[in-house]
């Protein structure tokens, strides 16, 4: 009777382990093909139009020799002008002595227009513009 | 700026990006940042190498100057688009997709939730808004045109978890952009007032400015989306934020509590001309977000001690406190502020910082310095002061704004420098 007991628990255990066994497999398989199904999803991203192109009109100049280079500062920190324009147009004299270059702070804040600057920098003849610098 | 017209050549120093908004301006990049920097070290940068071309700067400075235009800088008109994006990206593994999204740069690096064609349909039942009406047309740091539907902002409010219900202020709040960005490490606060705040489960109350409520965290979260994804925010790309701004992860997403308002405080959006009946979002911007520390003592009144708090807040002019209600409470019945204008007006009037202070601050100075030269007052006042000058920075008190907001479990308050918008209509996206 006791030995009878043994072996059906014993039964039932190997088909608690065979079940499981495959519902690991299937289990498994299943998960296998989740990873490999194929989704569709919509694009999150935005097509973006480009601007309307400003081109560069003046011509190059062919040399620096002789011409007269204004320095402007954006006016970044609204309170003057920023000492590496100051070191710049000491690089000119030192280095390329015949240009000519004059400092201009740009009125109003740094994102500001100027066209007042503008108009005195072609009128007074003036053949290049660097304009700096943030922070 | 108008100077190439004037048949000028022109060349910009700035740091290390190519043109792309239209305007073939040469560049030069140097080393950043310039100021504060001595002599010696100027002239170091000036002798290093151009950021841009890897030439030295002079040299680089010197070629942009003379060498002839080529072709493209001659370009006029508009370019064809960039590249297209189809409405549905190729079927792929979810694996590969969210390895996709990633490298697009569409997430915040937080788990997300794959927009499908289900999904988003289920999403868009949020607004009685068509699909393909366009939000807005000029959504893009530096102002580029990104047009962006309905259907683009589902997307968005369904990767960031969010529920149909809360689509509205998602819509809202995408039709905000683009969001401030400065290199300045600034940050966003998204407020909402009015009945949706009820209605989608918003959070007023207890831990009202930490994660304890799904829609303050998703709406928070889908802020930052739409910043990287419709805005095409991307740091070191379009945006250079240093060292950026936590607040960023979740944008301060709250909704006021309006319930528990002292008699004869009106709620934020009403301040700003809206009726108490409608919904509203307003997004703040600004830099300094500060803790009263510790809550109310006795001996010394809320109100001295933002007042005190205020001089590091020099910015902009504006403040915006954020208190419990048991503050307002006290500011209220114990210290007779009968309204939140009061408490701004006497803020205004008290508030001070030495003009050294005020100035050492490049937002005022860039800003502010350039109208003080101008002659604007207070700022051409401010200007002559010299450094230990105490001089009332908050000039217009109705720049001094408070929303009340938390669970009455203790008497605390933040003090910040965020100025308002004046606020958008949720209901129209209803």
């Amino acid at each position: 009777m006791r030995r009878k007991k043994l072996l059906s628990n014993c039964l039932l255990v190997a088909a608690v382990l065979i079940l499981w066994g495959i519902a690991s497999v299937l289990s498994a398989r299943d998960a296998a093909a989740s990873e490999d199904k194929l989704i569709t999803v919509l694009n999150p991203a935005i097509t973006e139009k480009l601007a309307e192109r400003v081109p560069l009109v003046a011509p190059r100049l062919d040399t620096l020799e002789g011409k007269t280079l204004y320095l402007v500062d954006m006016n970044y920190e609204g309170f003057g002008l920023t000492p590496v324009l100051k070191e710049m147009q000491a690089w000119f004299a030192e280095n390329m002595p015949d240009v000519k270059t004059i400092l201009k702070l740009k009125s109003g804040n740094y994102i500001s227009d100027d066209p007042a600057l503008w108009k005195e920098i072609a009128e007074k003849g003036g053949n290049g513009v660097i304009m700096g610098v943030a922070g | 700026m108008s100077l190439a017209n004037k048949n000028v050549v022109s060349f910009g120093i700035n740091a290390h990006f190519k043109y792309s908004t239209g305007m073939p301006l040469r560049w030069v990049g140097m080393p950043y940042p310039f100021t504060g920097l001595n002599k010696e070290m100027l002239k170091t940068y000036l002798e290093g190498k151009d950021n841009v071309s890897g030439k030295p700067v002079m040299e680089a400075i010197i070629d942009g100057l003379t060498r002839p235009l080529i072709a493209e800088e001659k370009r006029t008109g508009i370019p064809e688009e960039a590249a297209v994006e189809p409405r549905f990206l190729p079927p792929d593994t979810e694996d590969n997709l969210q390895r996709l999204f990633k490298e697009r740069r569409w997430t915040d690096y937080n788990p997300f939730i794959l927009p499908t064609e289900e999904r988003v349909a289920a999403m868009l039942k949020g607004t009685s808004h068509r699909p393909d009406e366009v939000v807005k047309t000029g959504a893009g740091t530096f102002g580029t045109t990104r047009p962006f539907t309905v259907e683009k902002v589902a997307v968005i409010a369904v990767m960031a978890g969010a529920k149909p219900e809360y689509l509205p202020v998602i819509l809202a709040l995408a039709s905000q952009v683009p969001y401030a960005d400065s290199t300045t490490s600034n940050a966003s606060m998204v407020l909402v007032n009015g009945p949706i705040r009820n209605e989608i489960g918003m959070n007023s109350g207890i831990g009202v400015l930490g994660p304890n409520a799904e829609a303050n965290s998703v709406i928070g979260r889908a802020m930052v989306l739409i910043h990287k994804i419709i805005q095409g925010y991307q740091e070191g790309v379009s945006g250079f934020s240093s060292l950026s701004n936590p607040l960023l992860y979740n944008n301060v997403t709250i909704a006021e509590n309006e319930e528990a308002l002292p008699v004869g405080w009106e709620p934020f959006h009403v301040l700003m001309g809206h009726r108490p009946e409608e919904s509203v979002l307003t997004i703040l911007m600004g830099w300094n977000f500060v803790n009263c520390s510790g809550s109310v003592v006795e001996h010394y009144p809320p109100q001295f001690l933002m007042r005190d708090f205020m001089g590091v807040l020099a910015a902009t002019g504006s403040a915006t406190i954020i208190m419990d209600p048991s503050v307002a409470d006290l500011l209220r019945n114990s210290q007779g502020f009968q309204t939140k204008e009061a408490l701004g007006d006497w803020l205004s009037r008290n508030a001070e910082v030495r003009a050294g202070t005020y100035w050492a601050n490049s937002i005022a100075s860039g800003m502010m310095g350039p109208l003080g030269k101008q002659g604007l007052e207070p700022y051409a006042s401010w200007r002559k002061a010299s450094n230990d000058t105490l001089i009332k920075h908050f000039p217009n008190p109705q720049n001094i704004r408070t929303i009340v907001a938390g669970g009455r479990t203790a008497s605390v308050w933040f003090i910040t420098d965020f100025m308002a918008g004046r606020g958008v209509s949720i209901d129209y996206w209803r």
